[in-house]
């Protein structure tokens, strides 16, 4: 087959694992409370909230994504290198990986919870353990297993030149650093403070005053994931699937339009770069639409 | 990532003698790994947790100081450091003409180097004002050294460079080594920070991270004993510190009941 | 080896180290406050931010770097090397500064605006009326957008510097290169954001003046660790 044509593939392949894999890795996060967002949850019940929210404070998301899928890689890695189908060792790394993630956000609830329960009367809630677990493990596992599909996909066939673990910690730091940058704002900026009018920022004296009722009976981390999901996730899946798509896009692009012109090595680079640069400049504007639009629609405060 | 309740309790272990114990054991671990290839898994992997536990005590006593960009970015500027300095410990001596011998005493040397220098540097020019960062970034600096280098020559099977680098490096191992040691160091305290921060729950926490680390490398390995022996190690340390938290919280609840406020 | 060959990859890894911290001053993080809408810039911590556009441009630049007939110690060929990843680290910034506006503007409804200058610099927009009282600004206004490209474009350049300087001191198999450079860049910067010392909003920031000092703390630790590789490189 014609390899313009298989790489092509591999990255469409790529850019939508990735699609799936930040907006299950927000959603995740939103289950958890994990990264930015979860000062306030630890703020919390010193503002006088004891609040049923789910503390998970392994890291920023960026590092324990980093952890598992690097787990996950060098797992999958080493049942490959031993003989065994690739697919069935993305898959059972991807297993270790989520375990490896539930045993990090235990000990996190657990340890931020009675670091500052008797001070504040904040109690420990089995059931909030026990109901969590599963939707943060199972998010986990598809953000792990979809990126790790891509880490194997850019080492296979995309021409990275890293060997897998590697390239699984650098996707798994890339994802966090834009799940957290993205999607988190979705769930720390509204979702924690729906109670205050929708159209203005957090004041800080107001920090830590999260909600604590839900839509019905007492608010907890499934009810965030759900209102999240209609917003943040599928944005942040979405700005990661383009950013690994059209990162490969350009490269791919300058090739063909090099072959086609017939230039040397040297134009196709260039090639790449200039796109990349239209590409950036694109975002440039509609970002700078997005403000006009903002400002006209909305006003200034009053 | 504020810092929420911040603080810590009393120390209880001596940061000295929990350091000592973690450069001893690591060390030993490293020899036994590099003289005994079938056993390096299990010892090697086994004796690094220790440095991980050091480094994670380590951590807890300088971010109670409160470093204005959260825990994690100290244990990540360690493992930095700790990568730069594992990897010149295994190819300098082939460099300098000296036996391999010396690859983790190097690694010991130049990781406080690199340490002492970075720390005079956070203080000035960049001005931090934590009074123990200088040490602190040494200590760290080291134990992140010697888990990197631990549990990549518990995968390689020896630290010489000639079975270090494609069995550590060229495999990527190491990018796993610097992730899973750097959690290791910097979440123990990072979860259990607060007011009632107990430096007892910390430390079980800090051990299980370590072993869950040497679990991770054991089942890359495809080990099975070392794999069998982590996990129950592991299983047995996190159980323990489950039962202190469940002990120490204020309330155990297991029904969606807020506790009533205390007029 | 002779000594010019040494040399150029010494300046090399100093410098990039001495521009990955100065990157790292241009992005716009808010850290927590920002998640909140509370304070300007992308809701992250600037390690992180800075490590996740620094290493989509290494691989940016390791890629370029692999592909067969290019040879890092040619010139041009380096310069594409650098801005490849200079690229791939733009592309990362701008998709997650636009998207996370969109969050801002669509999901939490408010203006961006900057609270460091009372008038956008580019835009000559006023900013100070459209922000939430209580808070220090939010979203990601123009002047806040075009200061995270420039930085993302130092961050790529510096990263894929430090792997041209690597691949120079004959550190050719990329994983090697691939790790010292990911361990590089974190201790890189870590230094630039205990300098920054929590949030910035970009180059208009009174904060930015102090980028100087993080800066001289890169170049010389960045030099140290080149020394360093100078000398694990005479081992191979």
């Amino acid at each position: 087959m014609d390899p313009t044509l298989l790489t092509l593939g591999a990255l469409a392949l790529a850019g939508a694992a990735a699609t799936v894999s930040g907006c299950a890795e927000d959603l995740e996060s939103d289950v958890g409370s994990q990264s930015n967002p979860n000062s306030q949850v630890q703020l919390g019940p010193q503002m006088g909230n004891i609040h049923r929210y789910f503390n998970k404070a392994i890291s920023g998301e960026p590092v324990s994504y980093g952890l598992y899928v690097a787990v996950a890689g060098a797992v999958a890695w080493a049942l490959m290198n031993a003989g065994y189908n690739p697919i069935l060792g993305l898959i059972v790394g991807s297993g270790v990986g989520a375990i490896t993630h539930g045993a990090y956000s235990l000990s996190a609830y657990l340890g931020r919870i009675v670091g500052q329960s008797k001070n504040f009367n904040q109690p420990v809630y089995m059931d909030v353990i026990s109901t969590h677990m599963g939707p943060m493990m199972g998010h986990g596992f598809i953000a792990i297993f979809t990126m790790l599909l891509a880490a194997y996909l850019a080492t296979l066939a995309l021409g990275n030149p890293f060997p897998l673990p590697l390239v699984a910690l650098i996707f798994g730091i890339t994802v966090g650093a834009i799940g957290s940058s993205t999607g988190d704002v979705h769930y720390g900026a509204e979702r924690e403070y729906q109670k205050y009018a929708f159209g203005g920022g957090i004041p800080v004296a107001n920090q830590g005053d999260i909600d604590i009722k839900a839509e019905t009976g007492i608010r907890n981390g499934l009810d965030s994931s759900y209102f999240c999901s209609r917003l943040g996730g599928p944005l942040t899946g979405l700005c990661f699937g383009l950013i690994i798509f059209l990162d490969g896009w350009r490269t791919v692009t300058g090739n063909i339009i090099g072959d086609i012109m017939g230039a040397d090595l040297v134009i196709k680079a260039l090639l790449a770069i200039i796109l990349g640069v239209l590409i950036v400049i694109a975002t440039a504007i509609v970002n700078r639409k997005v403000e006009v639009y903002a400002r006209n629609k909305y006003g200034p405060y009053k | 990532m504020s810092h929420g309740g911040g603080g810590h309790a009393a120390e209880l272990f001596p940061e000295t003698q929990v350091l000592g114990i973690g450069l001893v054991l690591a060390l030993i671990g490293m020899y036994i790994a590099n003289f005994l290839p079938e056993y390096a898994m299990l010892i090697g992997g086994a004796l690094t947790v220790p440095a991980c536990v050091a480094g994670a005590n380590t951590t807890r006593k300088v971010a109670a100081y409160g470093l204005g960009t959260g825990v994690p970015s100290i244990g990540m500027v360690s493992l930095g450091m700790g990568t730069i300095s594992a990897l010149a410990a295994v190819y300098l001596p082939v460099a300098l003409g000296i036996d391999s011998m010396a690859t983790p005493i190097i690694a010991v040397i130049v990781s406080l180097l690199i340490g002492a220098i970075v720390g005079k540097l956070t203080q000035n020019p960049v001005g931090m004002k934590v009074p123990i960062i200088v040490s602190s970034m040494i200590k760290l600096s080291l134990m992140g050294a010697l888990s990197i280098l631990g549990f990549c020559t518990a995968f390689a099977g020896g630290f010489s460079a000639k079975v270090f680098i494609p069995g550590a490096i060229e495999t990527g191992m190491i990018g796993l080594a610097f992730i899973a040691a750097g959690i290791a160091i910097l979440h123990p305290f990072n979860a259990c920070l607060g007011p009632n921060e107990s430096h007892r729950r910390t430390m079980y926490l800090a051990i299980a991270c370590g072993l869950l680390a040497w679990l991770v490398f054991a089942i890359s390995k495809l080990d099975a004993i070392s794999v069998v022996i982590s996990a129950v190690l592991w299983v047995a340390t996190y159980a323990m510190f489950v039962k202190m938290s469940l002990n120490d919280a204020s309330d155990v609840l297991y029904t969606p009941e807020l506790p009533k406020k205390e007029e | 080896m002779d000594i010019s060959s040494i040399i150029l990859p010494l300046v090399e890894i100093t410098l990039a180290g001495a521009i990955i911290n100065a990157s790292v001053h241009f992005v716009p993080v808010g850290g927590a406050p920002a998640a909140m809408a509370t304070s300007t810039g992308v809701g992250t911590g600037t390690t992180q931010l800075a490590a996740g556009a620094g290493f989509t441009g290494l691989l940016a630049a390791a890629g370029m770097a692999a592909q067969p007939g290019i040879i890092a110690s040619n010139p041009l060929h380096a310069l594409l090397i650098m801005l490849s990843g200079a690229v791939g680290a733009m592309i990362m910034l701008g998709l997650t500064m636009l998207i996370g506006q969109l969050i801002y503007v669509y999901g939490v409804g408010i203006v961006p605006a900057a609270d460091k200058c009372d008038i956008d610099p580019i835009t000559k927009d006023p900013q100070s009326a459209f922000i939430t009282p209580g808070t220090t600004g939010h979203g990601i206004p123009t002047v806040c957008f075009v200061s995270g490209l420039i930085g993302a474009a130092l961050g790529g350049i510096g990263g894929g510097m430090a792997y041209v300087g690597l691949l120079g001191l004959g550190f050719t198999i990329p994983a090697i290169a691939g790790v010292l450079a990911v361990g590089f860049f974190f201790m890189n910067a870590v230094l630039a954001s205990y300098n920054i010392g929590g949030t910035i909003e970009g180059f208009h920031d009174p904060k930015f003046k102090k980028m100087p000092n993080g800066v001289i703390a890169s170049t010389v630790s960045s030099l140290v660790a080149a020394l360093i590789l100078v000398g694990m490189s005479m081992g191979l």
